[in-house]
């Protein structure tokens, strides 16, 4: 009885308290690795996917999932430089128009064509690349101001506009999704969709509302990629729709949906950020990254399992 | 109203095999180089390698599963058949077998015992098998040894045919059998439909769902260890994306991602289309990224008619 309970309080907290580990043990194995300059760091290399793995997170609560979000995010970033020329408003219109009409096709053809979310959003991942590639024409595209920058390294209170972009997007859409109803009708969707039919939820509308979401993060995202390299290819995100749902779930939102938060995704993302910030800074070979955000992945679901039937 | 259905009922179980003529007719027409002996051998090979893994997807996903892992699978096959190549001719065939093999179980086992997605569990293994082959060979080619036994298995060809192609048949027509002809397969289809169900009935239902991960796997390091021979060498990239090519093809032959539904012989119609459809876009010198955009069109219009046909 006492250890089911520790159990499920060690579980709980497992993201935070694996955090807390890493922390500890890479301010032992590196002397730069608690300075200012590379928690900074830590939280700019976080936001690109983070910024994405809030509209992720929203999708996995529903039982959805967007493979797309790599192309999408190549593909914002594409226009992007090619739109620099008319101004910052326009590139900035620009790309977040392109990806959430590529969010809007994924939400009709899951919701209003009963795709599983699966294939819709494989088709587009596969229509994205090629369509990037088309405009690119197989290269890599230069921006031609450096204008963007000011942007991409430019700081606030020492913290870079980047970061503070993904922390009030989150923080927002955390509450949002935990405070108001609009929030608790995606929870219901994921979580009980006959009862959500019997409320009155517009499931459609909002299965398509939360992909248009996603695409218009992709387009941000895209922006953040655009203001610090300038340079864009069909390349660009190619395993980002693995990577962001690998935080989302080692975060602990489930991915059968109706059970997480943003709250857990931002452990998620913070995880993983430490992981690669503290493997480059002991010089460890980046593939080994992949290898343990593998295993992270498959441990977590498998504790998850344990807890859950040990509970019953 | 009755001759109407019947006319519906019939379209769809065979449109795809009429898109099919109707492609080979269009392509021989209009694509001068496409109606050749050379140049069919030429898809036929082309259509093998991706062609196994998906014979072998097909039973994964009628068993109700998906998995990710394949094209990791194949860059790991092809780097141990290599480096094992320097030891002997046997381990460089056995050696990939069995660990895929091995690697096949654990993506079932682990399935199956903690009831977790096999999307999430084959994309950490995904992830695990690049990130392991990428270290065992530090990122670089491995060179196979010019004049060696192993180069015999995949390249020249039997009686006119590439060796590639006459593998491939055999694969097939044993996979087709299996499935289609035997008691396992009609228990493969049963416990996609109706996994609870089908233990109820008293078949072993975790242990099919493990094995149908096992020869998806093995399949995979089979298709490798043709690629490595025929190239006398191994990327540890190699097979990268093999994963969604080899889904598309099943999903446009038919086959539900849902589990329980679907056929061998129409994802071997669905790799041939796809390859026929590939091979006339580099005859008519089309931009590269056009494969892309008519995969994904392609891919979105056979779900959506699988769909609506399905509902009459």
């Amino acid at each position: 009885m006492n250890t089911n309970i520790i159990l499920k309080r060690i579980n709980e907290n497992k993201v935070i308290i694996i955090i807390i580990l890493l922390i500890i043990l890479l301010s032992f194995l590196s002397p730069v690795f608690h300075t200012y300059e590379n928690i900074v760091n830590v939280v700019f290399e976080i936001t690109v996917e983070g910024i994405i793995a809030i509209g992720m997170t929203i999708l996995i609560l529903q039982k959805n999932f967007d493979l797309s979000v790599g192309s999408n995010l190549a593909l914002a970033a594409t226009v992007a430089i090619l739109l620099q020329r008319y101004g910052p408003v326009v590139t900035i219109i620009g790309a977040i128009l392109a990806s959430s009409l590529a969010g809007l096709i994924n939400g009709i053809m899951v919701s209003y064509l009963r795709f599983n979310s699966f294939v819709a959003t494989l088709a587009m991942m596969f229509f994205l690349k090629g369509l990037v590639f088309y405009i690119v024409n197989g290269e890599t595209v230069k921006g031609i101001t450096q204008y963007y920058y000011k942007f991409g390294y430019g700081t606030l209170l020492k913290i870079p506009y980047p970061a503070i972009v993904f922390l009030v997007l989150i923080t927002v859409s955390g509450i949002l999704l935990s405070k108001t109803k609009l929030g608790r009708h995606i929870y219901a969707i994921g979580g009980n969709p006959i009862a959500a039919q019997y409320f009155g939820i517009n499931e459609k509308a909002f299965i398509t509302s939360s992909f248009v979401l996603t695409g218009a993060l992709c387009g941000i995202a895209g922006l953040i990629i655009m203001t610090r390299v300038n340079i864009a290819s069909g390349a660009l995100g190619l395993y980002t729709n693995i990577d962001v749902i690998a935080a989302v779930i080692i975060g602990g939102t489930l991915f059968s949906g109706g059970y997480g938060d943003l709250f857990k995704t931002f452990q998620g993302i913070l995880v993983l950020g430490i992981i690669a910030n503290g493997m480059t800074l002991l010089n460890i070979q980046s593939y080994l990254q992949q290898v343990i955000k593998g295993f992270l992945l498959v441990l977590v679901i498998v504790i998850d399992s344990i807890v859950t039937v040990r509970r019953k | 109203m009755q001759s109407g259905y019947k006319v519906k009922k019939f379209f769809s179980s065979q449109i795809l095999l009429y898109s099919f003529i109707l492609l080979l007719i269009l392509l021989s027409v209009f694509v001068p180089a496409f109606f050749s002996a050379r140049n069919i051998l030429n898809i036929l090979r082309q259509a093998s390698t991706i062609g196994i893994i998906a014979c072998a997807m097909t039973i994964v996903l009628i068993g109700g599963s998906v998995d990710l892992s394949v094209g990791s699978v194949v860059g790991l096959s092809g780097v141990l058949a290599i480096s094992y190549l320097y030891r002997s001719l046997w381990l460089a065939i056995l050696i990939p077998l069995l660990v895929a093999g091995l690697i096949g179980f654990l993506n079932g086992i682990i399935t199956v015992k903690f009831k977790v997605d096999s999307v999430i569990v084959t994309l950490g293994s995904l992830a695990i098998i690049r990130g392991v082959t990428l270290l065992y060979t530090g990122g670089k080619m491995v060179d196979g040894i010019l004049g060696s036994p192993y180069m015999l298995i995949g390249s020249g060809d039997f009686f006119g045919i590439p060796k590639p192609v006459v593998y491939f048949f055999f694969v097939a027509l044993l996979l087709s059998l299996l499935l289609h002809k035997t008691k396992f397969g009609r228990q493969i289809f049963c416990i996609g439909s109706n996994f609870e169900a089908s233990r109820t009935v008293g078949i072993s239902a975790e242990r099919l769902k493990v094995i149908t991960f096992v020869i998806s796997a093995v399949f995979a390091a089979f298709s490798a260890i043709l690629i490595s021979s025929r190239l006398n060498t191994a990327s540890p990239l190699e097979g990268t994306g093999y994963e969604f090519d080899a889904i598309t093809a099943v999903i446009v032959g038919g086959t539900s991602l849902f589990g329980g539904r679907g056929s061998l012989p129409k994802t071997i119609l669905g790799v041939l289309f796809l390859a026929s459809l590939n091979n006339a876009m580099i005859l008519l010198n089309l931009n590269f990224s056009f494969e892309y955009m008519v995969k994904a069109f392609l891919l979105a219009l056979f779900v959506y008619l699988d769909i609506r046909l399905k509902d009459i």
